[in-house]
């Protein structure tokens, strides 16, 4: 297993340098203390390996947070809420934890007590901006396993809940429930001639139009409140309950299809450069702006497709292309075994830390 | 710039729209024009929902300049605000360095880069004490390590690592380590 060292851009790479270097303490005690003593003063003490013990744990909950948060393949979006009250109960947690007797007086404890403080502080800036964009609370009220459950935890002022829920039903009646739809359940049973000539003459009368009025009002339950009335999803494949219910809900599922697409994290991007670094590299020096676009653009094609743009082979690029993505696999490999590895490492060390936090 | 969606068939789908040097300063509405060209080439401008960014300050005169054009040119209400999606990672991110360098144990930004090439030790951080003394221990270990891997065999190189490490060597070495 490889050392890791961290990058200030790099995301959770502190907490990986310091969970390797606790996996691997044997081996670095070995490393540092073998044959001369060139290497003694870096050698470090039991205390100091308990520092590092303790950040381990501060920081796994935010590395586990950020880690599930970067998959792009599933909807990710109705985490966001439910990661930040997370964290602000592990930071409390924390904090009640410091404000112990036996760690009042240690100077240590209370300079992790302020830098906790002042992580709480910056996640606290970046939630109050969650405010705005509705699809953070929409997400969540869609996810057919939650639905209101989360803004009903007691942390939650009640009044949210009530908040939340109706601004999402009216998103839905202004946006979504009178569409029009296109494709989909519907458009499987396209009505008869003759079921449509009953509904233009259901529209001339008077009757049927106040009914129908009626029936679209608030006195009449719409799909988003029979959807909430629902019992809650037994499958935690979001995007495939609603693909099981979109013939019973067509259009709060179209307001779900445009909800769970926003991505909540960046990480396709950052991928997008991490595989550019394969294609710019220092021996292609003079390749312009617009053919890495290009080359990119292909990469994402043929991965997208798996097959290429014409029939007729591209020799270099695909050449190009196989190459890049061999080395990768290797790498990959590699790689992976180690995470399984730490992962099942933190597995243990997180049972162990919460049990040592619990007061 | 990568694009999301989901299909017919309720698969959560990612494409990439375009791959883009911007030569010159990265205001927001410079970024805004080039994510509108982006947008109207693939005539997807009447589609957009939200968009989700890093936390960079140019990114909210981003949005507006988007939403200013989609009233003018496309007559679309789009509330900048509303659809601006922060980055989670990000953000955690920031938090955890906030916590580091509260405790003094955030590394500093170039240092990263160099920890295969040769660089000076700063003796002054040896004297570091606690978290950051502990940090820099375990992030100077690695440095060593690293470098005897670049060349197992050639002890002369570790030598003059290590001795370089303990400041009492200044000459540069140049190991070759693959960056």
């Amino acid at each position: 297993m490889k050392m890791r060292y961290d990058v200030i851009t790099r995301w959770d790479s502190a907490y990986m340098m310091l969970s390797r270097a606790l996996y691997l303490r044997k081996a670095i005690d070995h490393f540092v203390l073998d044959d001369d003593d060139e290497l003694q003063h870096l050698w470090l003490q039991e205390n100091e390996w308990q520092m590092c013990e303790l950040l381990v744990t501060i920081l796994l909950p935010f590395k586990k947070a950020s880690h599930t948060l970067q998959t792009t393949s599933r909807p990710a979006i109705d985490e966001v809420f439910w990661t930040y009250e997370m964290l602000f109960n592990k930071i409390d947690k924390l904090k009640s934890t410091f404000n112990l007797p036996q760690y009042k007086d240690e100077e240590w404890a209370q300079d992790v007590h302020e830098a906790v403080d002042r992580m709480a502080l910056k996640l606290r800036k970046h939630y109050d901006l969650t405010a705005r964009p509705f699809v953070y609370p929409d997400s969540v009220i869609l996810e057919p396993c939650g639905k209101l459950i989360l803004f009903k935890q007691q942390t939650w002022d009640m009044h949210y809940t009530e908040q939340y829920r109706i601004a999402c039903r009216k998103r839905y009646v202004d946006q979504y429930e009178s569409s029009t739809l296109l494709n989909g359940a519907l458009a499987d049973n396209p009505p008869t001639k003759k079921r449509r000539l009953a509904d233009i003459e259901d529209a001339q009368n008077d009757y049927r139009a106040a009914l129908h009025q009626l029936a679209t009002s608030h006195v009449m339950q719409n799909e988003y409140d029979r959807y909430l009335e629902l019992p809650a999803a037994a499958t935690l494949d979001t995007l495939k309950w609603w693909k099981e219910h979109q013939s019973l809900l067509p259009h709060l599922s179209r307001m779900a299809r445009d909800t769970f697409a926003v991505p909540a994290t960046g990480a396709g991007v950052e991928r997008q450069f991490s595989k550019s670094g394969r294609v710019a590299i220092w021996g292609r020096a003079l390749l312009k702006p617009d053919t890495v676009c290009e080359v990119m653009r292909y990469k994402d094609y043929l991965s997208r497709t798996g097959r290429p743009l014409t029939q007729k082979k591209r020799g270099q690029e695909i050449l190009d292309h196989e190459r890049t993505v061999e080395g990768k696999d290797a790498v990959d490999a590699e790689e992976e075994e180690d995470t399984i590895r730490m992962l099942e490492w933190e597995q243990e060390w997180w049972q162990k830390a919460d049990a040592r936090l619990v007061i | 710039m990568t694009c999301h969606w989901i299909s017919a068939d309720w698969t959560l789908e990612e494409a990439l729209l375009d791959f883009k040097y911007v030569p010159g300063h990265h205001d927001g509405e410079r970024l805004g024009d080039e994510v509108i060209e982006i947008l109207e080439e693939y005539q997807i401008i009447n589609k957009l929902f939200c968009i989700t960014t890093d936390n960079a300050g140019n990114n909210r005169k981003m949005m507006m300049r988007i939403s200013r054009y989609l009233k003018d040119e496309h007559s679309i209400k789009w509330n900048p605000k509303e659809h601006h999606i922060a980055c989670l990672n990000h953000v955690i991110n920031l938090a955890v360095q906030d916590f580091l360098k509260a405790i003094k144990g955030l590394v500093a930004d170039n240092e990263a880069d160099n920890c295969l090439r040769d660089e000076e030790e700063d003796d002054d951080e040896q004297e570091l004490e606690g978290f950051a003394g502990t940090l820099w221990k375990i992030r100077t270990t690695i440095k060593v390590y690293l470098r005897y891997n670049t060349d197992r065999s050639n002890d002369r190189k570790l030598q003059q690592a290590l001795s370089v490490l303990k400041g009492l060597n200044s000459a540069v070495i140049s190991l070759n380590s693959g960056h």
